[in-house]
């Protein structure tokens, strides 16, 4: 997505606009899975029920799969648990969905679905693509589950350690830290106690694109790793910042696949039985634009020759399906065990076929490949693409399993080339570590038509629920909904529901529209995707009503009202930019309360024509909020819906901090967090700020979080959300922070990256945080 | 004619102290690291603002009594005012010191004036 700038008012001598940059806030996910296929890697495919049937997990096309279709024509409606839904019956899932509780809500007489089911289209495509015709529904993919439960070992879910292993602290994702020398009571005293700068940044006013840090520092080994955008890893003393030693890649920095630099940081694994005198039995690892995944011994900084080729693995071999592009290895790769799992970025909105997504797991050691996923059903996987794992993972090695956050499949904000039921596409998928097999899935998005990655990594928590302990896992999404599940079943915890959604105005050849999709009943949506947001007047004034004029131009039924040629478009809120991104959900196990931070962003969208679109924009090209969707027959163009100033027109809050009980699933506070910015210009703290990032949570009852456009870095009280403390830093911390202890001391690290999403800062800043001495 | 002032007397000097305070502030925020408004636009706006301020305060104190010397206190009262707006906004909390005290340097200057032209009268 597209920069958003939100400059805001005009004041002095001045305007006060500020900016938030809405880039491609799904961070051009594009993947390719090859199915490299060495004797060592079984290549599991889609299954609607693995768990019961492995065999089945050979790629098994949703469409011909029998219990993909539902007997039912016309689904029941159930009972109205959320406000001002309907709420229909899923369609007969698969033989163990059976427990699926959206289904066990007693029906009402409510119609079956307001919306027009697009019987003509489907039946089409049934006949195009030969899906089962008993299948009336085809697109929504019914919920993968594993209603036999799994047996778990004794490795504890939240580890006793105090490192920060991961880009979210630990393979839950719970970004808690077990440490509370740093509390309530004196987290005002925290000062800065040493930063780091790397010197790898550019704000691309030179040869090089500008970059994007999106990382956590890693701390391990008694060290303090970082990787930057110049794909160089630093280890560092964690009591000082004095450099231990760097490892440069040397990878070309050129930004093949996106329009930065970007970097996530790195990842670490160390032996379980390490041999002694032998190097690499603590390693490394960094991607780079190119698909590399390098490998450095931990202690020396040295490259593992045994690694790879020589000390890298080059993911981009197993690029061989419409390779339009190359991977890029951005996120450091989910270290589980005696795996690393990995899967890739691309160019995002630029192709209607791209490489399929594919997820890796390699030996940490060696890379040789373990297993691989393709999470594209093998009938469609060379008309369409992506559907990749761009971000993080979670693990649970207790459960031995890796839960995969998965994106949309290719082009974006058009579905004609692949209007059968992708189950794996947007949802989050439960892979066996050992064999990369389905366990469960649960698709949040059924075919998704607006670009709604699931880009963060699903928080793993164990939690008591009407006195029931329940493992539980929490998605949390651009939408705005938190969908909580069984993490050993795939079953919902509370209610999800398939509501009735808007189909299409008929302006859109070749279009299907699911005509349900998934929604919690709790918690509730971080925002109202319901209605259609409020103007602001103050934007709207400035604008000389431009604001109103153009919400009137743009159609908007509901969060999923799909792509029109017509007038402006169709309203988005929230779009690709909004809802929550990889920052994810923090957890603090101990008060089972989950902390999350989302903005509110209105965007619109509208599709053109194949050849309006080169009218428009004089030949496919990546014009201003422009993009091609090369090879489907239409263009699109994604705004952010501002005024003349580029003033956001909708009404703040622009970014909350949500606190949530998840006991009950109710909200326990929430509140506006940071300031907008730009120019310089700061806006009342109580509008908030679009965010990026997220926080990390402390046993000293603390949540320290970046995230805002002003760049600071925070700490609220985890009980009330009152703001406790704030520095300034030198760009918007766009990752988690790290909480760490190192000889005795607690300490708390921010990358201070910056990200164009949120405004035109770069940085190469790494500051660390502690109490005086 | 009534006389505008004593010849000699800097009427507008604390309007230019304020001013040059606002200028070192703001010359401080924007190229220092870490002020959260370093090299921005509008902490660049500001220093162009005081600047003027400094010139205007001169104006006023060189321009004989008139529409041009009334003119110019109006302009710099209001760019005084709306650059402590603006350093509100920038979070330049000694901009806004600086401001008021070149607003009261004002105020004093009109005084001077006043009782410089009572004086003449009398």
């Amino acid at each position: 997505m597209r920069q958003l700038s939100l400059p805001l008012v005009a004041i002095a001598l001045a305007t006060l606009p500020f900016g938030l940059n809405a880039q491609d806030a799904s961070e051009a996910p594009t993947s390719t899975e090859t199915t490299p296929a060495p004797e060592t890697a079984p290549v599991p495919e889609a299954s609607e029920t693995p768990e019961t049937n492995p065999e089945a997990t050979t790629e098994t096309a949703p469409e011909a799969t029998p219990d993909a279709a539902t007997e039912d024509p016309a689904p029941e409606t159930t009972q109205e648990a959320a406000p001002d839904e309907p709420v229909v019956e899923e369609p007969a899932p698969a033989e163990p969905a059976t427990e699926e509780p959206a289904t066990e809500e007693p029906a009402t007489e409510e119609p079956a679905t307001e919306q027009p089911v697009p019987e003509e289209a489907a039946t089409e495509e049934q006949s195009a693509e030969d899906t089962t015709p008993e299948d009336i529904y085809p697109g929504v993919a019914d919920p993968i589950l594993n209603t036999a439960g799994r047996s778990r070992s004794d490795i504890p879910l939240v580890p006793g350690t105090t490192d920060w292993t991961s880009f979210h602290g630990q393979g839950n994702a719970q970004k808690y830290s077990p440490l509370d020398q740093i509390t309530v009571e004196n987290v005002g005293d925290l000062e800065k106690v040493w930063d780091f700068h790397t010197g790898d940044l550019s704000d691309g006013s030179g040869d090089l694109a500008e970059t994007v840090w999106s990382a956590t520092p890693i701390f391990a080994n008694d060290t303090l790793y970082i990787g930057t955008p110049f794909y160089r890893i630093i280890a560092l003393d964690p009591g000082t910042g004095e450099e231990k030693w760097s490892f440069d890649t040397d990878s070309a920095l050129e930004p093949l696949t996106q329009p930065a630099l970007k970097n996530r940081g790195v990842a670490y694994w160390e032996s379980p039985d390490p041999v002694e005198g032998e190097a690499c039995q603590k390693i490394v690892y960094i991607g780079t634009m190119d698909a590399q995944l390098f490998a450095v011994d931990a202690d020396t900084g040295e490259a593992c020759e045994d690694f790879g080729n020589g000390g890298a693995l080059d993911v981009n071999q197993w690029n061989t399906v419409n390779d339009r592009f190359p991977f890029s290895v951005l996120q450091p790769p989910t270290v589980a065990g005696n795996h690393l799992v990995l899967g890739w970025a691309g160019s995002d909105w630029e192709y209607a076929e791209a490489p399929p997504g594919a997820v890796f797991s390699v030996d940490p050691q060696t890379a040789e490949l373990q297993w691989s996923f393709e999470t594209l059903p093998e009938e469609i996987r060379r008309q369409t693409g992506t559907a990749n794992v761009w971000t993080h993972m979670s693990v649970d090695e207790g459960l031995n399993l890796v839960y995969l956050p998965v994106a949309s499949p290719s082009p974006n904000y058009w579905g004609g080339n692949r209007t059968q039921e992708i189950p794996y596409a947007t949802s989050t998928t439960a892979l066996d570590l050992d064999t990369g097999e389905v366990v469960w899935s649960r698709q949040w998005v059924h075919h998704d038509i607006w670009d709604y990655d699931i880009n963060s990594a699903p928080t793993l928590m164990d939690i008591t629920v009407d006195g029931e302990e329940i493992p539980a896992l929490m998605q949390a999404t651009k939408m705005g909904f938190l969908f909580v599940v069984n993490r050993e079943t795939g079953e919902d915890v509370w209610p999800i529901e398939e509501r009735p959604v808007p189909g299409g105005d008929g302006t859109i050849d070749g279009e299907y529209y699911a005509p349900t999709q998934p929604f919690p009943t709790k918690p509730a949506p971080l925002l109202d995707q319901a209605e259609k947001p409020e103007v602001w007047k103050i934007a709207d004034l400035v604008g000389l009503g431009s604001c109103t004029e153009l919400f009137d131009n743009l159609s908007y039924e509901g969060m999923y009202s799909p792509p029109t040629t017509k007038g402006e478009g169709v309203l988005t809120y929230p779009d690709s930019a909004g809802g929550v991104q990889w920052g994810g959900v923090a957890f603090d196990p101990e008060t089972q309360t989950a902390v999350v931070n989302t903005s509110h962003i209105v965007q619109y969208i509208k599709l053109f024509a194949r050849e309006d679109y080169d009218n428009q924009t004089g030949g496919s090209g990546n014009e201003s909020g422009f993009y091609p969707q090369e090879g489907a027959p239409y263009g699109m163009s994604l705004m952010n819906a501002m005024n003349w100033l580029g003033m956001p027109c909708w009404k703040p809050p622009f970014g909350e901090l949500v606190a949530l009980d998840m006991t009950n699933g109710d909200v326990k506070w929430r509140k506006p967090i940071g300031m907008s910015q730009s120019m310089g210009f700061f806006m009342p703290e109580s509008m908030g700020s679009p965010t990026i990032g997220g926080p990390a949570v402390t046993k000293g009852g603390l949540i320290f979080i970046g995230a805002t456009m002003d760049a600071r870095a925070r700490a609220y009280d985890l009980q009330t959300g009152e703001e406790l403390w704030s520095d300034q830093l030198e760009a918007p911390v766009v990752a988690n922070p790290a909480v760490y202890e190192y000889r005795g001391k607690q300490y708390v690290a921010f990358i201070s990256g910056g990200n164009s999403i949120l405004k035109p800062a770069v940085g190469d800043q790494l500051a660390v945080y502690a109490l005086p001495d | 004619m009534s006389q505008s002032s004593r010849p000699g007397t800097a009427r507008t000097i604390v309007i230019v102290a304020g001013a040059l305070g606002g200028l070192a502030v703001s010359i401080y925020n924007y190229a220092t690291p870490l002020t959260g408004v370093e090299g921005t636009f509008g902490a660049g706006l500001v220093i162009l603002a005081c600047v003027l301020l400094i010139l205007g305060a001169f104006v006023i104190q060189f321009s004989p009594p008139g529409i041009l010397r009334g003119i110019f206190r109006f302009l710099v009262g209001l760019g005084a005012v709306l650059t402590a707006l603006a350093a509100y906004f920038l979070h330049e909390w000694w901009l806004i010191v600086a401001m008021a005290i070149t607003l009261a340097g004002l105020a004093f200057d009109i005084a001077q004036s006043r009782t410089a032209s009572s004086g003449a009268i009398a």
